[in-house]
């Protein structure tokens, strides 16, 4: 077996109660020292795939492979990967008892570890929480404690669940940091699955879309950056709105958010712009109409769109 | 693990120290009411014979209770608390964690029935002139049939989710275990807690010794005791797989 590759999912099929199939023959690998990401919509399979990489449920098809030591092996109970998940962290318990404890449960409680620990926490700036009690902490200082006991652990790969939920923008650059380090310190690989589009593009070295248990695009930094190349340029004017200005408008490419329109009959016009320099060629064009600009946003697209593009981009699909 | 559990009690015990407090006040509060209220009732009744086996049998229903509930409870309150993936995710297979929990759990119960008996001594007055060591070993052999029937409901748990209801019910049945006549009924025996009920009231009441009971009674003690235990693992085995199989460990 490929010693390059740490794990490796191959043709994985999860059929629920009721033949919900929730994972489809999905195959991913990640190699050694890599930065991976998993997104796709709400139900998508993500924390399926998950949860069978950490154990906590079994596939009803397909294999497996976690490299332990030197070789890949099929997931058993002493390769369950960990999930860096602050939810799992004993809120009653300090930030020192639970290092203690979880040591423990995964028998590799010893004084070099308590130690590598302690070492880790104070370099994460927690050494003066060392005694207090995890419900106190704020959530990126519990994503920290998690992540170190994660990173304690001997697996080769770390497994992060939306690691940047309920974290303020200081708190995803911090975690961002601590990721960029986590191949080269701590010889892992990283798996991350998330619906922060921005956090994943600056830390992620390869990308795997999933679409309803499927792997629907498999993007490499380079393929994925053009992906996330395009942005959102989406403008809204003040009523009432002339036809002359409707007309205008889709001249320059801009087309009309029907969905919003249904809703709430607001006119959102929005074009797809593929550099900085062309959004603000448009946002100057727009501003010389003269118009009241209610609101103008210049942003990633939202995920469905992207799903939805790479549905239809079979030049992006290119799994691997 | 033993240990580490152990160590994790005793710091919720010191973190939530009144909470602590106020659970064995409660049990003391409770056991003095019935006392009080039996020998406002029964007057001279209550012999020097009749204390003792009231004081051992409140004590060996509450740790009824508690033994019952360090299994089931330990699933549920890791549920709720979102740690059972923790847990699950240990280097132990997790029925062997829980067999753990379970054993520290009886160390506790056994350092608390023998503070609770001095208690108990205090407030009635009379000593309890006992085999500490065979009452020991009997309300350990008792406890097999109460952590198995504790390992069925942490199992249901895992699958149902919300369970307590099953969980109070089963805490008054073995009240009821603890009142009913032994000495008449013999298949009170191959009730949870039932021989055991009739091994304690030979300690305090006859001064019975270890090696003045007949192999056979003993059997009748060790026998449903194991069977209630190996039961309730397969049970929890089994509800273990299913919850795996459907993803639903962590859910609550």
């Amino acid at each position: 077996m490929n010693t390059s590759k740490v794990c490796v999912v191959n043709q994985l099929t999860k059929i629920y109660a009721h033949n919900n199939k929730v994972l489809d023959d999905l195959s991913i690998e990640i190699n050694k020292g890599e930065i991976v990401s998993i997104i796709g919509l709400n139900g998508s399979g993500k924390t399926t795939l998950f949860k069978v990489l950490s154990g906590l449920t079994t596939p009803s098809s397909g294999s497996v492979a976690i490299m332990d030591e030197t070789r890949l092996v099929s997931l058993k109970k002493k390769t369950y990967l960990l999930l860096a998940d602050n939810r799992q962290l004993y809120m009653k318990l300090t930030v020192k008892e639970n290092i203690s404890f979880c040591l423990a449960l995964r028998k590799n409680k010893t004084r070099e570890t308590m130690a590598k620990a302690y070492e880790l926490l104070s370099s994460f700036g927690l050494s003066s929480k060392m005694n207090t009690i995890v419900q106190e902490l704020s959530r990126g200082m519990q994503q920290k404690l998690s992540l170190c006991l994660a990173l304690i652990d001997p697996a080769p790969l770390l497994l992060l669940d939306e690691p940047t939920l309920g974290l303020d923008y200081l708190g995803k650059d911090e975690l961002l940091n601590i990721l960029r380090l986590v191949p080269e310190q701590f010889n892992k690989s990283v798996l991350i699955s998330s619906h922060d589009l921005d956090f994943i593009s600056k830390v992620s070295q390869r990308i795997y879309f999933i679409n309803f248990g499927k792997i629907i695009a498999a993007l490499s930094t380079c393929e994925y950056q053009e992906i996330f190349g395009i942005k959102n340029l989406i403008v809204e004017f003040k009523p009432p709105i002339k036809n002359e200005v409707i007309q205008m408008m889709s001249d320059d490419g801009f087309i009309i958010d029907e969905q919003i329109k249904a809703q709430s009959n607001e006119l959102h016009f929005v074009k797809q712009v593929e550099d900085d320099t062309e959004a603000k060629l448009c946002i100057s064009k727009i501003y010389s109409l003269g118009l009241d600009i209610k609101m103008l946003t210049y942003d990633l697209p939202p995920l469905e769109q992207l799903v939805r593009i790479l549905e239809n981009n079979t030049c992006g699909t290119k799994e691997k | 693990m033993i240990l580490e559990f152990i160590k994790k009690d005793l710091i919720m015990h010191k973190r939530y120290l009144l909470n602590s407090v106020v659970g064995i006040l409660i049990i003391m509060f409770m056991f003095a009411l019935i006392y009080l209220g039996i020998g406002s009732i029964g007057g001279n009744f209550m012999s020097e014979n009749s204390i003792p086996a009231l004081v051992v049998s409140y004590l060996t229903w509450v740790l009824a209770i508690s033994a019952f509930q360090t299994a089931a409870d330990f699933i549920i309150t890791e549920s709720i608390e979102g740690t059972i993936q923790t847990l699950y995710q240990s280097r132990f297979s997790f029925l062997g964690l829980v067999m753990r929990r379970i054993i520290s759990g009886a160390i506790s119960d056994m350092v608390l029935f023998f503070m609770l008996m001095f208690f108990c001594s205090l407030i009635t007055g009379v000593k309890l002139n006992i085999d500490i060591s065979f009452l020991a070993v009997v309300v350990l052999i008792s406890f097999g049939a109460y952590w198995g029937l504790g390992l069925v409901v942490g199992g249901l748990a895992l699958l149902f989710k919300r369970v307590s209801s099953l969980s109070q019910l089963l805490s008054f049945a073995f009240m009821g275990v603890m009142v009913l006549p032994i000495d008449k009924i013999n298949q009170v025996a191959f009730l949870p807690g039932g021989a055991g009920r009739y091994f304690l009231n030979n300690i305090v009441v006859n001064h019975a010794r270890i090696c003045q009971i007949p192999i056979y009674e003993w059997a009748y003690l060790i026998i449903p005791n194991i069977i209630y235990l190996a039961l309730g693992m397969i049970a929890f085995k089994l509800m273990l797989n299913k919850a795996v199989k459907n993803g639903t460990i962590g859910h609550f």
